[in-house]
């Protein structure tokens, strides 16, 4: 292809440029939003989803159909003013965490739309499912199901199994030395909804076989609920041995970002054994070829 | 077709918008979400018809849920009045589950009165131990309440506004103000009558509510 071709700005390109800027542009609030509320660790935590979002669209970039009706557009602008909307409401300060949550998924949808209409938001299945599980899930699930209470005891049963003396009130363990409360962030749902979210980027990004496919999600939630778990247990612990330092570290710290690492590697290991082409699935097919 | 005339117009228009909204998030000085300022209880509280002998900060567990809380002693003849304030953020405002968790009163003592009084609302008043109590948690806004239906109610009723929606949104509050002041009074109970140690507190309790509920609204 010659350059030309590539810079020309032809009457007939104007409009994928336009919604490329204007998507840019969206992302960039949404970034510039994260950073200015100081959650680097968020940050981090979303560039694999970009990273394939854009990915996969780069693939289909010329098989696009970009033919939008008005009715599409208005709900699609609609949706994106609200975000606007939003934005600028709460400046000079940022958005309640919860609407952070869902505003990829909501521009992705409202892009979608003003790019191509109704009829046209199925060229972008896999983008709005994977950035739906970008924060969605989180903001869904928080509100029906408190998991404070089976992270308080699943943290507590660690500890005794350690040999603590523990016991369990509620959400409150106690130490001999000092209690803790496991409640709001604590309570391990935002890393399990993180964890779901990780298992859909494998599953969409890499489908493992197909009969592993069922067993991702599940893998992913538990791993997530159980390094949290096992975090709460080790905050009970250097918070009961007066460690007041080591426990800022490890709870609001960068310590904290150990644990989400964690979970990601392992999740990863395992998720690497189920892929085509390890001597675990290797394995699976022969035996399933013998039947 | 007439929208395919107007949709690149609209789609510039879009675009500028977005890079206004950005380019006004870009430019702006980083500032950090305000945070509430620490809740400071008053060291002395006068009480008409009562000497007020001291206060002192109350210990507990290590809560984040708590903020601080008071405990403020007054005497009356030879009744020795003992209230015990405390700072609750984020709670479902049940106050006998509070009771059964942080004092020695046990269930059943607990939850076997309600009352109701006008222009104050819901209280629990019960014996246990030698000692009369009353207990409730006053709201931000509401009446007192004393069972988590009551407080979530009072919070639906009236916590949603539109100003706290823009405060909201601004990420100073959250949309329903889970705060509760838990109010805890006892007093010795003489062999002369409950009744009368029960009229007692309703009476300290009504002065009370009234010299911290304007106090708390406005916090």
């Amino acid at each position: 292809m010659r350059l030309t071709h590539l810079i020309s700005v032809k009457p007939s390109n104007i409009t994928g440029l336009l919604l490329l800027g204007t998507a840019a542009n969206v992302l960039a609030i949404y970034l510039i939003q994260i950073l200015r509320a100081g959650d680097d660790n968020r940050l981090g935590m979303i560039t694999p989803f970009l990273f394939a979002v854009g990915f996969l669209l780069w693939k289909k970039r010329c098989n696009l159909s970009l033919e939008s009706s008005f009715p599409s557009t208005v709900v699609g602008t609609v949706l994106i003013s609200a975000l606007f909307l939003i934005n600028l409401l709460a400046f000079p300060n940022t958005p309640p965490e919860k609407l952070l949550l869902i505003s990829p998924f909501v521009a992705a949808l409202g892009l979608g739309l003003i790019a191509s209409g109704f009829k046209g938001l199925r060229q972008y299945k896999k983008e709005l499912f994977l950035l739906f599980f970008l924060g969605t899930p989180e903001v869904l699930l928080s509100s029906l199901i408190d998991l404070s209470k089976f992270t308080a005891q699943f943290s507590a049963f660690i500890l005794w199994y350690l040999g603590f003396d523990v016991s369990l009130q509620g959400v409150y363990i106690n130490l001999p030395s000092g209690s803790v409360q496991v409640y709001g962030p604590c309570s391990g749902m935002s890393i399990v909804t993180y964890m779901l979210g990780v298992a859909v980027l494998g599953l969409v990004m890499f489908p493992p076989k197909r009969n592993y496919r069922i067993l991702v999600p599940f893998i992913a939630v538990i791993i997530g609920f159980v390094v949290n778990c096992l975090r709460v247990a080790l905050m009970a612990i250097l918070l009961a041995a007066n460690s007041q330092e080591a426990f800022d570290y490890w709870h609001g710290g960068d310590g904290s970002l150990v644990f989400a690492m964690a979970a990601v590697l392992i999740f990863g290991g395992i998720y690497w054994q189920l892929y085509p082409g390890s001597t675990l699935s290797n394995q699976a097919v022969a035996q399933s070829r013998n039947l | 077709m007439l929208w395919q005339r107007f949709r690149v117009p609209f789609l510039v228009l879009t675009f500028s918008s977005s890079l206004l909204v950005l380019s006004q998030l870009a430019l702006a000085p980083t500032s950090k979400n305000p945070k509430a300022p620490p809740y400071v209880f008053p060291r002395e509280i006068a009480l008409s018809g009562w000497r007020f002998l001291g206060s002192r900060p109350l210990q507990g567990p290590v809560v984040e849920r708590q903020g601080s809380g008071r405990q403020y002693l007054y005497r009356q003849d030879d009744l020795q009045l003992d209230i015990k304030m405390r700072l609750l953020f984020e709670t479902n405002g049940d106050i006998w589950y509070l009771l059964r968790e942080h004092t020695a009163i046990a269930a059943s003592e607990a939850s076997s009165t309600l009352k109701y009084a006008e222009g104050v609302g819901f209280y629990s008043s019960f014996t246990s131990g030698g000692y009369a109590y009353l207990s409730s948690c006053i709201n931000p806004r509401g009446g007192t309440t004393v069972t988590a239906a009551q407080f979530a109610y009072n919070r639906y009723r009236y916590d949603l506004s539109f100003e706290r929606l823009l405060a909201w949104l601004r990420n100073e509050v959250s949309l329903r103000d889970k705060r509760c002041l838990w109010a805890h009074l006892s007093i010795p109970v003489r062999e002369r009558s409950l009744e009368g140690a029960y009229q007692t507190l309703e009476d300290v309790w009504l002065s009370w509510y009234e010299w911290w509920f304007p106090r708390f609204s406005k916090a």
